[in-house]
């Protein structure tokens, strides 16, 4: 009999990066959507990536998010750092109790960043 | 739930029932009265008033919870209304993490009063008229998508024509006045979810 382990990596912004989440850029402000992609949640889906897990991340937990963070965040890893929406869509997965409407929202943000990026990608 | 519409149905329904159970009764004259004091006849009697007493509480009781149930909600509705107040105030400074920190705690009281209207069953038009979110969700969106406090701040930090610069200012003026409106939509429609269920309460 064969066992599949299915490893799954685990993200909470409200332990691991902040529970009063804050603007899009490091220059606005604390706790930015720009220093949380960079230093939080891009290295969790590199790692991801190259372990070949799940990374699920939890958004409860925290004061609240500005739309400008969660674009930032999520968005960003399509626009700014080039990552496949295909490839993110079968590592990330969220998670809310709170707020079960932001996953449409992440998901509809990172939609439009992969728009963006593919008439980039054309361009060039 | 029974309003009291249909508690006037049910005992209307009870009076035509038990005088149609009556009519054969007097019609035959099966039963005759007889005014006797007899033990059993005292014990009935005795056994029939405390079930109507009985009854009349146990209905008081149920009564009573579906009113304070509805008087919590109430509560409750004016607490998302004293949340938008707040909210308002966070819009003088600006700072995102405070604006989007008020309309989480609304958001989290709007779901909550929907959880509560469906627990206690209420029909689907009054659960709809107190659903928040979406307006909520859009006037995070306005507020901090672009907030207009950074774009006031980076345009008088940066040189631009002042054509430029007006066509900011009045963009910036134009985002507030939505805001204002979706705030004031949204205030308005707690309002009417509070007469709705208030109205509810009074049937």
């Amino acid at each position: 009999m064969t066992t599949i382990i299915f490893l799954m990596l685990f993200l909470k912004i409200a332990s691991d990066f902040t529970t009063a989440p804050g603007p899009r850029h490091i220059s606005e402000g604390k706790f930015s959507g720009e220093l949380f992609r960079r230093d939080v949640l891009l290295p969790m889906v590199r790692k991801a990536q190259s372990a070949n897990e799940v990374l699920t991340v939890d958004l409860d937990g925290t004061s609240g998010y500005a739309t400008s963070f969660l674009e930032e965040s999520f968005g960003g890893l399509i626009r700014e750092d080039d990552l496949p929406l295909e490839s993110l869509n079968s590592i990330l997965k969220f998670t809310s109790n709170e707020e079960p409407d932001l996953l449409a929202e992440i998901h509809h943000y990172m939609k439009e960043a992969e728009t963006e990026r593919k008439k980039r990608v054309g361009k060039k | 739930m029974i309003t009291k519409f249909w508690s006037f149905v049910l005992f209307a329904a009870g009076v035509i029932v038990g005088f149609l159970i009556a009519l054969p009764v007097i019609f035959f004259g099966t039963f005759t009265y007889k005014a006797e004091f007899t033990t059993g006849n005292i014990t009935q009697a005795c056994a029939t008033i405390l079930t109507g007493i009985f009854v009349a509480a146990y209905v008081q009781r149920i009564v009573q919870a579906d009113r304070k149930e509805k008087d919590i909600l109430l509560r409750h509705f004016d607490s998302i209304l004293a949340g938008l107040e707040e909210f308002d105030e966070t819009r003088v400074n600006g700072v995102v993490t405070e604006m989007s920190a008020s309309l989480k705690r609304v958001k989290l009281a709007s779901i909550a009063a929907v959880e509560i209207l469906v627990h206690l069953k209420y029909p689907g038009d009054v659960i709809e008229q107190a659903r928040f979110e979406q307006f909520i969700n859009e006037i995070n969106d306005l507020v901090t998508g672009t907030p207009v406090k950074a774009i006031e701040e980076h345009v008088s930090k940066v040189k631009m024509s002042a054509v430029v610069k007006d066509g900011i200012s009045s963009l910036t003026s134009e985002l507030k006045l939505l805001v204002d409106m979706k705030l004031q939509q949204l205030k308005i429609r707690v309002f009417k979810a509070q007469v709705v269920v208030n109205k509810s309460l009074s049937n």
